[in-house]
């Protein structure tokens, strides 16, 4: 696979610390195209294993609008079945520059470690020192010793390393949209994290067309549905839940992910002045909000703005899926943030929010239905478009995907082989 | 013996015919040798080797039809050669030799009654940069970075980035006038010991003014930016701009030019290659060494990029350097061994690949110690020095491999035609 890719996956066994590398085959990215299509053939290939599958889609990291997707696909512990995380903020764009297309991390380990991802280089190191530390410690520790904040961190909390049912892989402080307890399976493999940086280079097969249509598709996006709105509060507004007026009071403002035109997410002050401008004085001044329905579950629970934030941060601390925790302690009657807080590390019960199919339900369903929801996720999982934004979007058409990824990778895809594995991977 | 192949002939034999070139990368040499590496590189001119003060002293120019030298600190460039490297350099341009000069490179030898440079008086000619030419109001408008100290005076630049020249004695052929970047490069007055060959002319929109154009225009326009000398069989060609810079591919090709011009006068291709042959390692073997080399040198680019948005530089000798220098050692030697791992049948002495990635395994905790120290406020130039010379010699020995393995696969399908005849 000469464009748009590295043309390597790393097959990394945490049992015996043996890395082995794998050519992309043009041939299985001709049937497979990309992303989940691929992360689900290489799932099959080592289940056995019990196999997590890093991914990013065919366009993932490149000047597309909202290429920003990557993955994490797995059998969730929660469901038993083959399911796909979402991998958003700067995470999709690092792994897809890290060197490797894909990553599967096969095996459990004797003792803790984590994966330096780095330029086409997979090294698997001694986690001891950031093993039994929650989230931000770990991703501040790791990002310190190797050197760079711009370091991607995908890892687990205490939730993780005590191989809760709904812990969550995090990337970096954030929580990401596993809904689907894949922390547990990294903390069952001894894996505290997986840290992503790359500085390689992804050949285009013809720039200056691929550029010319980007900028063209950029110019239409901008003046489409989503043009001029930003944040959470937006989302939740389209989807009859209107938290704009609770929770304007603390934000600070609203973040995008790589190349993504609206702003999914939304940073609140808590600890600091909300409407304050100049750097903050404080280490942690506020939270980001990446996680709408916990966000909602939250209000639900009749907490104010600051404290379901400030429980939204315990949450990603701990590397908790804060959904799971709202809708259990919703169940439970829990109501104040420090009783949720300590109902942790014991939390159970049966979820109603981990959705029925293979896409994280993380992602808000805007006015769309459901076979068409998941269609539309499935194309975002494909060429790795920002799955929040891809609905928000209909300029992001399939056709529109399809003529980029032929110009970018030289080969000649069709509706008929998108059809396929769109198929493939709904089933 | 070789027949000595002209310059029109060079073009059809020149796998086999090729200048032996060497790359000062010695004590005192800043970063900019590397763009002599990348164009050589660019040019396909693979009999190259990286000399330092101790090669040249050790008789490495014997082998060596042209030498270039680039950016730094003259001083320090003088002192690490000292009078041996100075006789040395004097004999290897009387017998036939190419001198070539940059920046530092061009100040080196010319006419100084400084210690350590005064060994290098082989051009006789007064530059036009220098603080005695100026008045006290003049005097006093530098600052430490566009100044370097020369005993009681000071040589000082007025202009950064791109400048215009005239060539007023260049080849046959040549535009009338050409863009060159100028980086504290000479401007040297007229003298009947030089051949001027082009003089500064004009600036452009890209050129930075570090003092009023009018004191910029006093101290550049019309004095001599090129010229050249020959001594005994050899030349001297001394450049004020850096026409190795990459992004200027026409002073690229002048340098080219210079190189196949000197070639005419005959000497070439008698002597033999600067190498000794080590144990080489191929296959799997060499992978693996070349996986350790990229382990080593992604950590220490990464730990560099952390530094990127930290703004300070050192002082080291008479040359300051920046943070994003050292990116710029790295990055080159990334780049060259992503061209290396696509040679088939690839073979590269074990030692020197065991040294490069000895030394890249040590980068990555320096940086990050150097990072930790400027947090804390402390005093890094020592770290850094050390940093910096790691850096050349990590960035010399591997470019030596480098342009080895360009070299050794460049004539593999020549010796099998060889072999398949005979």
């Amino acid at each position: 696979m000469e464009y748009l890719a590295s043309n390597k996956i790393a097959i990394i066994d945490l049992a015996n610390s043996k890395i082995t590398e794998e050519k992309l085959d043009e041939d299985l990215v001709r049937e497979r195209m990309g992303g989940a299509g691929i992360t689900q053939t290489l799932y099959e290939k080592f289940k056995d294993e019990e196999p997590i599958v890093l991914g990013s889609g065919l366009l993932t990291g490149t000047l597309v609008p909202a290429s920003a997707l990557g993955m994490i696909t797995a059998k969730s512990p929660l469901t038993g079945k083959l399911s796909h995380a979402p991998l958003t903020l700067y995470a999709g764009m690092e792994l897809k520059y890290s060197g490797f297309d894909y990553i599967v991390i096969k095996g459990n380990a004797p003792k803790p470690v984590y994966l330096w991802i780095h330029d086409g280089i997979a090294d698997i190191n001694d986690a001891s020192e950031v093993w039994g530390k929650d989230v931000w410690t770990s991703t501040d520790l790791i990002r310190e010793s190797l050197g760079d904040l711009l370091i991607q961190v995908l890892g687990i909390g205490k939730a993780g390393e005590s191989e809760s049912d709904v812990a969550q892989v995090l990337i970096n402080y954030w929580p990401s949209g596993d809904r689907w307890g894949f922390g547990k399976l990294f903390g069952l493999k001894k894996l505290k994290l997986v840290a992503l940086r790359g500085m390689t280079l992804l050949e285009i097969s013809d720039p200056s067309g691929f550029v010319g249509k980007c900028k063209e598709l950029l110019l239409e996006v901008k003046k489409g549905p989503s043009a001029g709105k930003r944040g959470i509060g937006e989302i939740s507004a389209a989807l009859g839940e209107d938290i704009q007026k609770w929770l304007e009071p603390i934000v600070h403002s609203h973040r995008s992910c790589f190349n993504t035109p609206y702003p999914t997410n939304t940073f609140v002050f808590l600890d600091e002045e909300p409407k304050r401008l100049e750097e903050s004085e404080k280490n942690e001044p506020g939270f980001l909000i990446t996680d709408l329905y916990a966000l909602i579950g939250f209000k639900k629970l009749g907490l104010s703005a600051s404290d379901a934030c400030a429980v939204l941060r315990e949450c990603a601390r701990y590397g908790i899926d804060a959904m799971a925790v709202s809708e259990l302690s919703q169940k439970s009657g829990k109501k104040k943030p420090e009783e949720i807080k300590k109902s942790f590390s014991t939390l159970k019960g049966s979820l109603e929010s981990i959705g029925k199919g293979r896409f994280s339900p993380w992602v808000p369903n805007l006015g769309l239905s459901p076979a068409e929801w998941e269609r539309r996720q499935a194309v975002a999982y494909i060429f790795g478009i920002h799955p929040i934004f891809i609905q928000l979007s209909p300029e992001l058409s399939e056709e529109r995907l399809i003529e980029l990824a032929n110009i970018g990778t030289g080969l000649e895809f069709t509706s008929e082989t998108l059809e396929k594995v769109i198929s493939d991977i709904t089933k | 013996m070789i027949p000595s192949p002209t310059a029109k002939n060079y073009c059809f034999t020149q796998s086999t015919f090729q200048p032996r070139i060497g790359v000062y990368s010695g004590r005192g040499a800043s970063h900019s040798w590397l763009w002599f590496a990348e164009i050589l590189d660019r040019m396909g001119l693979d009999d190259v080797v990286f000399l330092n003060e101790r090669d040249i002293v050790g008789g490495g120019l014997d082998m060596a039809d042209v030498l270039l030298m680039s950016g730094g600190d003259t001083f320090a460039i003088a002192e690490g050669l000292g009078e041996e490297g100075s006789d040395r350099l004097r004999n290897f341009i009387k017998g036939g030799g190419l001198y070539i000069g940059t920046c530092a490179g061009a100040y080196l030898p010319l006419r100084s009654s400084m210690p350590y440079l005064n060994r290098f008086n082989f051009i006789d000619v007064k530059i036009s940069n220098i603080s005695r030419r100026l008045s006290e109001d003049e005097r006093s408008l530098f600052e430490k970075s566009s100044c370097s100290s020369y005993g009681c005076d000071f040589i000082y630049h007025v202009v950064r980035e791109e400048v215009v020249l005239e060539m007023v004695h260049g080849f046959p052929g040549d535009e009338e006038e050409m863009i060159a970047p100028l980086y504290g490069g000479p401007s040297m007055l007229p003298s009947e010991d030089i051949e001027p060959i082009a003089t500064y002319n004009g600036f452009t929109k890209r050129t930075r003014f570090l003092v009023k154009e009018e004191l910029a225009v006093k101290t550049l326009i019309g004095k001599i930016a090129v010229c050249k000398k020959i001594i005994g069989d050899g030349e001297l060609y001394i450049l004020g701009p850096h026409f190795e810079h990459p992004h200027y591919p026409s002073c690229n090709l002048y340098l080219r030019k210079i190189i196949f011009k000197h070639l005419e006068r005959g000497s070439f291709g008698v002597k033999k290659f600067f190498y000794e042959e080590g144990q080489s390692v191929s296959g799997d073997s060499l992978k693996g060494y070349l996986k350790d080399l990229k382990r080593g040198l992604s950590n220490a680019r990464i730990q560099a990029s952390g530094m990127n948005d930290v703004n300070r530089e050192w002082l080291i000798g008479n040359k300051l350097y920046q943070t994003e220098k050292i990116s710029v050692f790295l990055n080159v030697i990334w780049d060259k061994l992503k061209r290396l791992e696509t040679l088939p049948d690839l073979k590269m002495d074990e030692e020197r690949l065991w040294e490069c990635i000895e030394r890249s395994k040590s980068l990555p905790s320096v940086i990050q110690a150097i990072r930790h120290k400027m947090k804390e406020g402390e005093d890094t130039t020592s770290l850094a020095t050390g940093l910096f010379e790691n850096l050349k010699l990590l960035s010399a020995c591997f470019l030596n491999l480098y342009f080895k393995s360009k070299r050794v696969e460049k004539e593999r399908p020549m010796s099998r035609l060889i072999q398949a005849v005979f």
